[in-house]
């Protein structure tokens, strides 16, 4: 019998796949919290990875089940909600999913949907953090959406690779990293201001920036790539070209369009960008008239990065006012909310370098079949559950 | 550099040892994406244990410690709420294609060591899926290995029964 169930339980393993991402997952936690500081530590000790399906999941059913029963109503009311909120499971689990199972046809644009609920993620616990009332069970909910966009958007970058569509990789990756990177920033500078929720704040900040680290690895991978690839280097630095100017002149009609509620620190800051971004755009004209082709895309894609990240700052910013206005519109008592630029800093932090890693899971993807999944999951709920009575009744026999 | 040395224990551990905890973890939990949040957060709590400046003489009967410390805890916590038992039980958005469903043998076999009640199913488990020997449960579990045999024994006991009917 011994035997038998070695060899029998011997085919239970982690795929392939799923053993190297959690072991690159672990190599990039320990550089992350190398063996010496032991101050860094102390607070990630605290909340782990398990809290992601102990606690946002415990809505699941009902809401799904009063999403089936009401045909959807409720989750129109649902896309303003915060964590915390009631509706707040509808809107991610359900609008945001439908969402993006219905309306995004390439695999490009699902994965840079993908890239923007991450940052929905991350905008929401900015919110929730500036309304001062964020908990434990709010961020374990925030941080377990979070890594499961992230997750996702892993995915797509390494489905886009494995299809040789390396552009449209480094494209998604270059807007994941920024995004993470940014939000990384003003969760820090938010966890300096509230010294309650730091802790908590810092976990998240943590968080992103582990998926940080590990796009920042992708985008020097693929940059290599590029390297290789001389022959196809001039087309490729034109096209990053393209999409530079594009992203610049976003950033300006951005900045135009919300001029009025831009004060004037802010839009020092923002206007040394503008510059920024257009010199370094310049200086990959430069390199593409003098036939050097790589280099010039190397600043192309610097000149979208600076673009791109004055334009997620300062849709963060927008973002957060608009939520502290409608706060004190409906709460007079709270007025005393700080409304200062929190992330304003004159200068673009450069991207290091730094070895990371992917942490990947198998879920189902934001386009799933839906109500066949949810079939699948009511057979394996009543299974289970019979089973349950049963090992009870048996324990509650034996016990007599 | 203390740093590395104590990284490449980590991560050689993690090849000799990462599917035997898997296949632990999802004896006991039935869940594959459950099994492998265990096993990265006994990984991840045994690096923080490092950084604390300890270090574990046998690092293999340290993650089966912190990985059973780390499921117990979680069956606790489920027992607080019969929602929560749902979702586990049926709700995970984790789509679940390798899991033992696939092999009836496996599936019945899988069920056969729920039945059995702890501690002697981790008894089992440990014994004849993990591979361990007695002393080595009796260091995880910190019983006696004389309790552990017995757990054992009554374990498969059980098992038999359930097997043979």
């Amino acid at each position: 019998m011994e035997n038998n169930l070695k060899k029998l339980f011997a085919k239970i393993m982690m795929t392939q796949e799923e053993k190297s991402t959690t072991k690159r997952y672990l190599e990039a936690f320990a550089e992350l919290h190398p063996v010496r500081n032991t101050d860094f530590i102390r607070h990630t000790l605290q909340r782990s990875i398990l809290q992601r399906f102990t606690l946002y999941t415990r809505t699941m059913p009902i809401i799904l089940a009063i999403t089936l029963l009401l045909g959807g109503g409720v989750s129109l009311g649902a896309q303003n909600s915060l964590p915390g909120d009631a509706l707040y499971p509808v809107k991610v689990n359900i609008n945001e999913r439908i969402r993006g199972a219905l309306t995004l046809t390439s695999d490009e644009a699902r994965a840079n949907y993908q890239v923007a609920l991450v940052a929905r993620r991350l905008v929401e616990a900015e919110q929730v953090a500036q309304d001062g009332d964020i908990n434990d069970t709010v961020l374990s909910r925030i941080e377990a959406n979070f890594q499961r966009h992230a997750d996702n958007v892993e995915e797509r970058i390494k489905q886009l690779e494995a299809k040789e569509n390396f552009e449209a990789a480094a494209d998604v990756n270059a807007r994941f990293e920024n995004a993470v990177r940014v939000h990384e920033d003003i969760l820090r500078r938010f966890a300096e201001r509230q010294a309650d929720d730091r802790d908590a704040l810092e976990t998240l900040a943590d968080r992103a920036r582990i998926r940080g680290v590990a796009a920042g690895r992708i985008r020097l991978a693929l940059a290599e790539r590029f390297d290789e690839e001389t022959d196809a280097s001039r087309p490729y630095a034109e096209r990053r070209m393209l999409a530079a100017e594009d992203r610049i002149e976003d950033l300006e009609r951005l900045i135009d369009s919300r001029k009025g509620e831009i004060n004037d620190e802010l839009m020092r800051a923002l206007t040394s960008q503008v510059e920024l971004a257009k010199k370094t755009f310049a200086e990959g004209e430069t390199a593409l008239r003098g036939n050097n082709a790589l280099e010039a895309a190397r600043k192309f894609n610097d000149a979208w990065t600076i673009a791109n990240t004055a334009m997620i700052r300062l849709n963060a910013e927008i973002n957060l006012r608009a939520a502290n206005a409608s706060n004190t519109a409906s709460d007079t008592v709270n007025d005393t909310v700080d409304t200062a630029p929190i992330f304003l800093r004159p200068t673009i932090k450069t991207q290091t370098k730094v070895n990371g890693t992917v942490e990947l899971k198998n879920e189902i993807d934001a386009q799933a079949d839906f109500s066949g999944d949810l079939l699948n999951q009511l057979d394996a709920l009543l299974e289970d559950t019979t089973r349950d009575i049963e090992t009870r009744s048996q324990l509650q026999a034996e016990i007599q | 550099m203390e740093h590395e040395n104590q990284k490449q224990k980590l991560l050689s551990a993690y090849e000799l040892y990462a599917d035997a905890l898997f296949r632990h973890a999802y004896v006991r939990v039935r869940d594959r994406a459950r099994a492998r949040d265990f096993v990265q957060e006994a990984f991840i709590r045994t690096w923080q244990y490092f950084i604390g400046g300890k270090d574990a003489d046998n690092i293999r009967a340290f993650l089966y410690k912190t990985l059973t410390n780390l499921i117990i805890d979680e069956s606790r916590k489920k027992r607080e709420s019969s929602l929560e038992i749902l979702h586990d039980a049926g709700f995970s958005p984790v789509s679940d294609e390798r899991g033992p469903e696939a092999n009836a043998e496996l599936f019945r076999a899988t069920r056969a060591i729920e039945n059995i009640e702890e501690p002697y199913r981790t008894a089992v488990i440990m014994r004849y899926i993990d591979d361990l020997q007695p002393k080595e449960i009796a260091d995880i579990l910190g019983e006696s290995e004389n309790t552990v045999s017995v757990r054992i024994h009554r374990g498969v006991k059980k098992l038999r029964d359930t097997l043979g009917s």
